[in-house]
């Protein structure tokens, strides 16, 4: 018999239960059997079948895909060790992505894989004269490995030397690296493969034409063949065209091993983000002119109307403070973590950290966006904000 | 490199003895201090040897556990509203992820669904076997083990195995 205390009672509720007489009798016969009195006895197998009926919630759940093991654990009352043994024992079926299979496929073996050097940007036979272009103009040593999303289905392409990707870009590199008037055509693309740059695309055929869906699954089959390609070339940067793509370039950065920090996310140059892509990778290529020493021209600062507002802002330092390192201050707050650009300007009004000395006013987002651009060995940009390229 | 271990797939290196081949891949293997707690519990050890063979690797700093920073507990509490059905501590893995731009590993399909939606690139775990760089023996029997402890459908693993085969 339980002795029991006045806490024990006092943490016990009365409930009055109405059950068929022959399991009362079973009751009462298990009860003497384990020299305990009925009530103890029933608490106890309310106990256990309690326990035992979360751990069946709980298993459900993960088969039914509504919870994670460790959150069915949670539930059920166990740890996660005990779970997936319970997973296991109840034979739920575990089942991979396809898009793993297809992955570890892709990247180690098959005609297509990346890993073959041949192989590492084949291009599709639809499009034999851009691959062909493509393979001309791949540098020995690639410095810039420049990201797109697919050849256009329109008949222009960087490589013809005839699109808006093209005409932006020489643009960048004229301000980025002083030349006043760039190279054009195929001189252009000469000069780009001589500053290590070279240009792939992440789908292997156009995709402007297909369903967003169908689109995504084309970029997504690309992953481990640019996981190939990077670790083929080793570029010092790489640089996502478009912003869509960005996430499936990490993963393939993930793939290969090559360092996350090292890929910026520029916008694609249409319309009014062609500024930015001017501006932001005039920005890149002048920190890698700047880093190839003499063989490159130096940069010219304040070429842009852009970048002409930057210059003054640096030259007239706030508590001598300039943006830029204020806007490094914040981040490093943050922890390192990626912050959009409006989240800083707003963290600096709110702490009145810098000023513009032209009139006073705080910064706005787009002027630390700007900033941000002119200082690439400083910050990452990307889809998912700025943040300091190095701790 | 970095990548976000969660707490079912670092149990699962750990039964397979196999905890190094996120280093021999080229990798640097992370955890949020709510995932090391689950899976380093010492009152486990005795039923569960892992958690030794967990613990061992952290102090060969095979494995290390990263504090995540205010915005990301913030970011991790955010996560929570959003979404349903995962542990806090997987919602740390992902906090990692979103913010740092870190891989991150999960073990069950819908979370890996949740995490590309998120942003957050994913390496499964077996793709951390194959990355390993085992010699093929090795690897065929991580790869059978793994099947027995998880179920896996026997499609999958013939599918595994014959990426095995083809290496050979």
């Amino acid at each position: 018999m339980t002795n029991l205390t006045d806490d024990d009672r006092a943490a016990r509720m009365q409930v009055t239960l109405r059950l068929d007489r022959r399991l009362i009798n079973t009751i009462d016969a298990l009860a003497g059997e384990e020299g305990m009195d009925r009530t103890e006895l029933v608490r106890r197998l309310l106990s256990e079948g309690l326990a035992e009926h979360q751990v069946r919630a709980a298993l459900a759940d993960v088969a039914a895909g509504r919870k994670s093991a460790w959150a069915a654990a949670a539930r059920a009352g166990l740890d996660l060790y005990e779970m997936l043994d319970r997973v296991a024992e109840a034979g739920i079926p575990y089942r991979l992505d396809p898009e793993v299979i297809e992955r570890i496929g892709g990247g180690t073996h098959g005609p297509s894989g990346p890993d073959d050097p041949a192989n590492a940007a084949r291009s599709p036979e639809e499009h034999p004269a851009i691959e062909q272009l493509r393979s001309r103009y791949r540098p020995a040593d690639v410095r810039v490995l420049f990201v797109g999303e697919s050849a256009p289905a329109g008949g222009t392409h960087f490589y013809f030397a005839n699109s808006n990707l093209f005409r932006a870009t020489r643009e960048a590199f004229g301000r980025g690296l002083g030349v006043a008037q760039p190279p054009n055509g195929e001189a252009f693309l000469e000069w780009f493969r001589e500053l290590g740059c070279w240009l792939v695309d992440l789908a292997d055929r156009p995709v402007n034409q297909l369903s967003s869906r169908e689109r995504a699954g084309v970029v997504e089959a690309g992953v481990p063949r640019l996981a190939g390609v990077l670790r083929e070339t080793s570029p010092e940067r790489a640089l996502v065209l478009i912003r869509r793509v960005a996430p499936s370039v990490r993963r393939a950065a993930a793939l290969a091993g090559f360092d996350e920090r090292a890929i910026d996310v520029l916008p694609f140059p249409i319309r009014q983000w062609r500024s930015t892509y001017v501006e932001q990778l005039a920005g890149i290529m002048r920190h890698v002119g700047a880093k190839s020493g003499a063989s490159m021209p130096s940069p010219v600062a304040g070429e842009s109307v852009e970048a002409d507002a930057a210059a003054r802002e640096v030259a007239a330092p706030y508590e001598s403070m300039t943006l830029h390192d204020v806007v490094a201050q914040v981040l490093r707050e943050h922890g390192g973590g990626w912050l959009k650009a409006s989240q800083i300007a707003r963290e600096i009004a709110e702490r009145d950290l810098w000023r513009r000395p032209s009139d006073g006013e705080h910064p706005r987002g787009s002027q630390v966006s700007a900033r941000v651009r002119q200082y690439p060995a400083l910050f990452q940009s990307s889809d998912l904000g700025i943040r300091l390229r190095a701790q | 490199m970095e990548i976000v271990l969660d707490a079912g797939p670092l149990i699962y290196l750990a039964k397979l003895d196999a905890i190094e081949v996120v280093e021999l891949g080229g990798m640097a293997a992370v955890v949020p201090p709510t995932v090391f707690a689950e899976v380093a519990r010492p009152e486990l050890a005795f039923r569960h040897p892992e958690v030794a063979i967990i613990l061992g690797s952290r102090d060969r700093r095979q494995l290390a556990v990263v504090d995540l920073t205010e915005p990301e507990r913030r970011l991790a509490a955010d996560l929570e509203k959003q979404t349903g059905g995962l542990h806090p501590g997987e919602l740390e893995v992902l906090a990692f992820g979103r913010s740092r731009s870190w891989p991150v590993c999960v073990h069950e399909r819908q979370a890996a669904g949740l995490a590309r939606a998120l942003g957050v690139a994913t390496i499964d775990l077996v793709e951390l076997l194959f990355a390993g760089k085992a010699d093929t023996t090795l690897l065929e029997d991580r790869i059978r083990a793994f099947a027995r402890l998880t179920n896996l459908t026997m499609n999958d693993l013939d599918a595994l195995l014959r990426l095995v085969d083809e290496r050979r």
